[in-house]
């Protein structure tokens, strides 16, 4: 158990290392955050500068989906160019610590992208951030945990496969209706003055349930998924 | 195996029945006569949905037919090829 | 079962097509009338969608964790297609009975969406075997797996989100007049799916043949 995690570190640290060397991802991905959200705020912020309720919720998470497409592919393309996903699975590491660790790269980078955009959306579409920080914070990880852990994996998957670009969103996006439901659902509590945060809490638990359940599945399926 | 897995289709019947128990809307009642009519007309909705259902399944039908005669085809020319 | 399917298929053409006379004899609902009768084709597709969704999470399930038979992922495919076939036929005859049974075309309940996401899912799946190339036998069955999963978790959620699907159960209280057509286009469509799913495995099957035929004759 300990050297799966230590190996999961050794291969998050290989990946993080590498990114702070060209700081490539961070750049491309934060960028296509910013200017998915500016195109969203074009489209819904209204003549009077009002934003329809649900609105901020609602793009912060597509923007949040779309962005961590694009990071997965991009994570895993890099991987295919330099043939180093192989190295990677030859390697005397078990499969779960392989998964392990691209997940834990993922999280930080999609952490870092969270860092600059939910402070956006609360800017340009007058979102009340500081309402209920704590329960906001935990929504975002846990909505992103669920959203990585089953895009990681087939991210993995995909990068041998033909079209592994426009497969990825056409295989993870049903997988991942839970976490966006719960997710917007619950930050739209947040965001809604008067709302009982109760009900924030209670997407909060639906989406842990859904982080338990589909994280156990990956580490137990990366096995015989990652094989090849 | 297949002969295995449509059995198993056949016994899924009964959960997927037990299932479907809640699908349905509440309260069927027969029709009375003598009660107003609604405005939307019925018919074309049922004729459309009926229609597309045989449609689908005939469409569906019909191109796995035709793909299996083309795959027997190519089959028994490749078979013949190997013997000589 | 190569010799059961000709016999099938008569079976579910003959139900077929007296099904029409079983279902005009049935007496029309009260509040809903003639449109209700379009139930009698909705519901067996509806059931058949998730027979045919269950088919292929359990035979992915055994291709990836059951040492990768080839019987397995040719069952997993072949209910997907099902899947989006019965589920196409559920999701449009559904609409067409809401518009006038409720006044709209659609409503984000939780049966409803549940069954587009799961519709969508067996797309992904058949999508990903045509276009994913080699080695897509093994993704398609993760998704298969881990839609499989899914279910509860989308029906939860869409369930606090909203609900109208009536929930009450209302079969066992079906009229007698009622129940045996419904029963009858129910026996129908399963003698269909059966036909389709052998024949369409069979082709499967037999394509795995060609190919082989194909690298002997190279030889």
């Amino acid at each position: 158990m300990i050297s799966v995690l230590h190996s999961a570190w050794l291969i998050a640290a290989k990946d993080l290392r590498v990114e702070a060397r060209s700081r490539e991802l961070v750049y491309t991905t934060l960028f296509f955050a910013v200017t998915a959200v500016l195109i969203f705020a074009f489209s819904f912020v209204q003549e009077d500068s009002t934003v329809p309720p649900g609105a901020a919720s609602g793009i912060l998470w597509v923007t949040l989906t779309f962005s961590g497409t694009i990071a997965l592919t991009r994570t895993f393309e890099r991987e295919r160019e330099h043939d180093t996903l192989r190295g990677l699975l030859l390697s005397p590491v078990e499969r779960p610590a392989v998964y392990l660790g691209k997940l834990f790269a993922v999280l930080l980078l999609l952490a870092g992208v969270e860092a600059v955009l939910v402070p956006l959306t609360g800017l340009f579409f007058q979102a009340p951030l500081l309402r209920a920080p704590g329960l906001l914070v935990s929504l975002l990880a846990a909505g992103t945990l669920g959203f990585a852990s089953v895009g990681t994996l087939f991210a993995a998957m995909l990068v041998r496969a033909r079209s592994r670009d426009v497969l990825l969103p056409v295989v993870l996006f049903p997988l991942v209706v839970p976490v966006i439901i719960a997710g917007v659902r619950g930050t739209n509590v947040i965001f809604t003055p008067d709302s009982e945060l109760a009900v924030a809490r209670m997407w909060l638990a639906m989406l842990l349930s859904f982080d338990a359940v589909f994280l156990s599945l990956a580490l137990w399926t990366s096995g015989p998924l990652l094989s090849e | 195996m297949i002969k295995r897995v449509v059995l198993t289709c056949a016994l899924l019947i009964v959960p997927a029945l037990a299932a479907a128990q809640q699908a349905v809307p509440e309260g069927f009642k027969p029709f009375d006569e003598s009660a107003t009519r609604e405005t939307l007309p019925a018919a074309p909705m049922v004729f459309v949905a009926y229609s597309l259902a045989w449609i689908a399944l005939a469409f569906y039908t019909f191109t796995l037919w035709r793909k299996l005669g083309k795959v027997e085809q190519d089959l028994a020319e490749l078979r013949r090829l190997v013997k000589r | 079962m190569r010799r059961a399917v000709p016999g099938l298929l008569l079976v579910a053409t003959a139900m077929l097509a007296a099904s029409p006379f079983m279902i005009d004899a049935a007496p029309p609902e009260v509040t809903m009338g003639l449109v209700q009768k379009i139930f009698y084709v909705h519901l067996p597709s509806a059931m058949l969608f998730m027979v045919a969704s269950v088919v292929c999470g359990t035979s992915s399930a055994i291709y990836l964790l059951g040492g990768r038979r080839l019987g397995a992922d040719r069952a997993a495919f072949t209910a997907a297609e099902l899947a989006i076939v019965f589920g196409l036929i559920t999701l449009v005859t559904g609409p067409l009975w809401g518009r006038k049974a409720w006044g709209v075309w659609w409503v984000w309940d939780v049966r409803l969406t549940s069954t587009l996401v799961m519709w969508l899912l067996s797309w992904s799946y058949v999508l990903l075997r045509r276009f994913g190339g080699a080695g897509s036998e093994t993704l398609s069955a993760g998704v298969g797996l881990f839609g499989m999963a899914l279910v509860p978790f989308v029906y939860w959620s869409v369930n606090v989100w909203r609900t109208l699907h009536p929930k009450t159960s209302v079969v066992p209280t079906l009229p007698a007049s009622m129940g045996k057509p419904l029963w009858w286009s129910v026996a129908a469509f399963a003698c269909l799916f059966a036909v389709l799913f052998a024949t369409r495995a069979r082709l499967e099957r037999l394509r795995t043949d060609v190919d082989m035929a194909l690298a002997d004759a190279d030889e």
